[in-house]
């Protein structure tokens, strides 16, 4: 025999061989139950011909008795019972000869029985009528006969009835038999079944018992590993609900950042663009500053030509006074000599004296004079020399000025295309960060769903690991049925 | 009225109202100047004055004799006065003067600086020689007075010994 039957297998076999003795006993059982039902069933219908054996023999006793009753008294109500028992003669008789169909012997006499019958009717019938016409005399003869008549008739009843009643007694003892073949059959059956399916049940428990064990000792590991790994999951399902939670705050923050990110750029945007407003104004004010400071070249160039003709005039005026401080010089060199020759010339040149006096006081003044005006135009050549190299310089500015404006044009219109440029960058910045944000609002939706499935992971874990220390529970028990010993131990 | 023509109605007035005092006496003297040294020369001292004249120089080498240069259609031998008080030469002087003696002798000097009134009571003492040049003879207004006299007798001395 194969020993890795499966449970159901071996329970199958089990009851089929159960299910199979079963039957056997039944089968037997039920035919000798069915040959007991038959044969009470044969002694019944014996009984019930005997009953109707019997119940014809009254009724015709109650026609003969009320037949004489009323012979002797005359009186109709005698008669009641000959009235009641014909129908029921006739319904007896006919009833014995449905019973009797299947027994010829039996037929045969009811057939012999019958004209016996009819004649006693008959005889009874005529007597009556007869003693309705005679009145009141009695023939003896005709009760003689009645009498011998009803004889007959008992005896052919009697023959019958002990037809029955050995055929009564054949099925006795038929059913006795049968009842005890039953018996028999139902208390071996018994035994042999019990011995058998207890034989069957003891192979099936000790399979199953070292099958079922080493499955529940499966399922206690498995249930105990399921509840770790419940555990585990339940402990992750947390974390991933915490760390989902954190990803949400993050993400909420994320968005928020999303949409101030969104709002600074269109104010970047807009700034830009006034921006480049302002640059263009710039480049409108730096042309125009640049045409102002071309006329201021012109002046300074102008200036400029102003001031070297003022050098050259007071170079000019320097070198006529250098001929008015020569003069005053001379004159005061005549002067003194003249003082000279005065102080020479004793009294007559007293007078003289003091003109050449006078004159010497009037070079002395030409020539402080003189000094004078050259200090005055070496002041004005100085700040003519000053005013003409800071001029210059100031024109070297203003070239250098008219650069740099062209610099600053080129420069505001540089700001102007990179203001352009940031503005659409800004603009693609804020449509970028949007779209992000709407993106990051569905991230969000999306972790909002799994941290929804992860809670609800969590609580299916829970269920899981309800379920797991259930089975394990439930196998603790299986088990503790299976093997108490070893649950015990376990 | 303010001040400034306050003052010179003032002086407008004190023009009319001080009586003309006697003229003081007083001495003449020239103002000139010896490299970086203001000195002055009595005008009583010199016969005349003179700028940018030509000097023609000597054949023969003197000690400050400079060249002879001609005034008034009379050659007059021309000394560096600046040598002779003991500066050094550095560049050709510009200016002369001839000094009032019988043989008339020009000195050349740098510059001219102005002619000078001094009352004759500041005038020094003949005798004084309060510095430590040779033929200085007292100060006017801060100057040394220069004694072309000394100046010629120590010619003299070193021409005719």
């Amino acid at each position: 025999m194969n020993w890795n039957w499966t449970f159901g297998r071996k329970l199958a076999l089990g009851f089929a061989i159960s299910a199979i003795a079963l039957v056997v006993v039944s089968v037997i059982g039920y035919r000798s139950t069915g040959r007991l039902i038959d044969n009470n069933k044969w002694v019944e219908h014996t009984h019930e011909v005997r009953r109707n054996l019997a119940s014809l023999l009254t009724g015709l006793v109650d026609a003969e008795t009320a037949q004489r009753g009323y012979l002797i008294s005359n009186n109709e109500a005698y008669l009641e019972p000959y009235t009641r028992a014909l129908p029921v003669i006739e319904r007896t008789f006919g009833e014995l000869r449905r019973l009797t169909s299947d027994n010829q012997n039996q037929q045969r006499r009811l057939e012999a029985l019958r004209p016996l019958i009819d004649s006693r009717l008959t005889a009874m019938k005529e007597v009556i009528a007869k003693r309705r016409v005679a009145g009141s005399s009695v023939d003896t003869t005709e009760i003689g006969e009645g009498k011998r008549l009803m004889d007959s008739l008992r005896v052919a009843i009697t023959e019958i009835d002990d037809e029955e009643a050995s055929l009564l007694a054949k099925r006795a003892q038929e059913a006795d038999a049968a009842a005890e073949i039953t018996k028999s059959v139902i208390a071996w059956g018994c035994v042999l079944g019990l011995l058998f399916v207890t034989a069957v049940a003891w192979f099936i428990a000790q399979s199953l018992t070292q099958q079922v064990g080493s499955a529940v000792k499966h399922i206690q590991s498995s249930s105990t590993e399921l509840q770790a790994a419940a555990n585990q999951q339940a402990t992750g399902a947390r974390e991933q609900a915490t760390a989902m939670n954190e990803i949400s705050t993050t993400i909420s923050e994320l968005m928020a950042t999303s949409r101030q990110i969104a709002e600074s750029a269109s104010r970047v945007s807009q700034i830009a663009e006034k921006t480049a407003a302002a640059a263009k104004a710039g480049d409108t004010t730096v042309d125009k500053g640049r045409d102002s400071v071309g006329g201021i070249r012109v002046q300074v160039d102008l200036i400029v030509n102003h001031m070297v003709e003022l050098g050259k005039k007071s170079q000019q005026i320097g070198s006529v006074l250098d001929i008015v401080s020569e003069l005053a010089e001379q004159t005061n060199i005549l002067a003194i000599n003249a003082t000279i020759e005065a102080a020479g010339a004793g009294d007559a040149g007293k007078r003289f004296a003091v003109v050449a006096d006078e004159i010497r006081k009037l070079a002395d003044r030409v020539t402080g004079s003189t000094k004078e005006i050259r200090g005055l135009i070496d002041d004005v050549r100085s700040a003519v020399n000053t005013t003409v190299m800071t001029t210059e310089i100031g024109s070297k500015a203003v070239e250098a000025g008219i650069r740099q404006f062209a610099d600053v044009t080129q420069a505001f219109r540089l700001i102007s295309s990179q203001v352009l440029t940031a503005t659409e960058a800004a603009k693609e910045i804020g449509l970028s960060t949007k779209q992000q944000s709407t993106a990051v609002e569905q991230v969000n939706v999306a972790i909002a769903n799994v941290a929804q499935a992860t809670k609800e992971t969590e609580v299916s874990t829970g269920q899981t690991l309800q379920t797991a220390s259930e089975l394990s529970s439930l196998s603790r028990d299986l088990m503790r049925i299976v093997q108490p010993d070893a649950a015990n131990r376990g | 009225m303010t001040t400034e023509a306050e003052r010179l109605k003032q002086e407008f007035d004190a023009g009319f109202a001080l009586a003309i005092a006697p003229p003081e006496p007083f001495d003449d003297y020239l103002a000139l100047r010896l490299g970086d040294d203001g000195y002055v020369v009595s005008l009583t001292d010199v016969a005349s004055l003179h700028a940018d004249r030509t000097i023609v120089a000597p054949f023969t080498a003197r000690p400050h004799l400079l060249g002879v240069a001609g005034f008034r259609g009379v050659l007059v031998p021309v000394f560096d006065l600046r040598t002779l008080l003991g500066y050094s030469a550095t560049s050709a002087p510009r200016w002369l003067v001839v000094a009032k003696s019988p043989k008339p002798t020009a000195f050349a000097f740098d510059a001219f600086d102005s002619f000078m009134r001094s009352p004759r009571s500041q005038a020094p003492a003949e005798s004084a020689a309060t510095s430590a040049r040779r033929h200085v003879r007292g100060v006017i207004s801060s100057r040394p007075l220069i004694a072309l006299s000394s100046v010629l007798d120590a010619l003299e001395q070193e021409i005719h010994p």
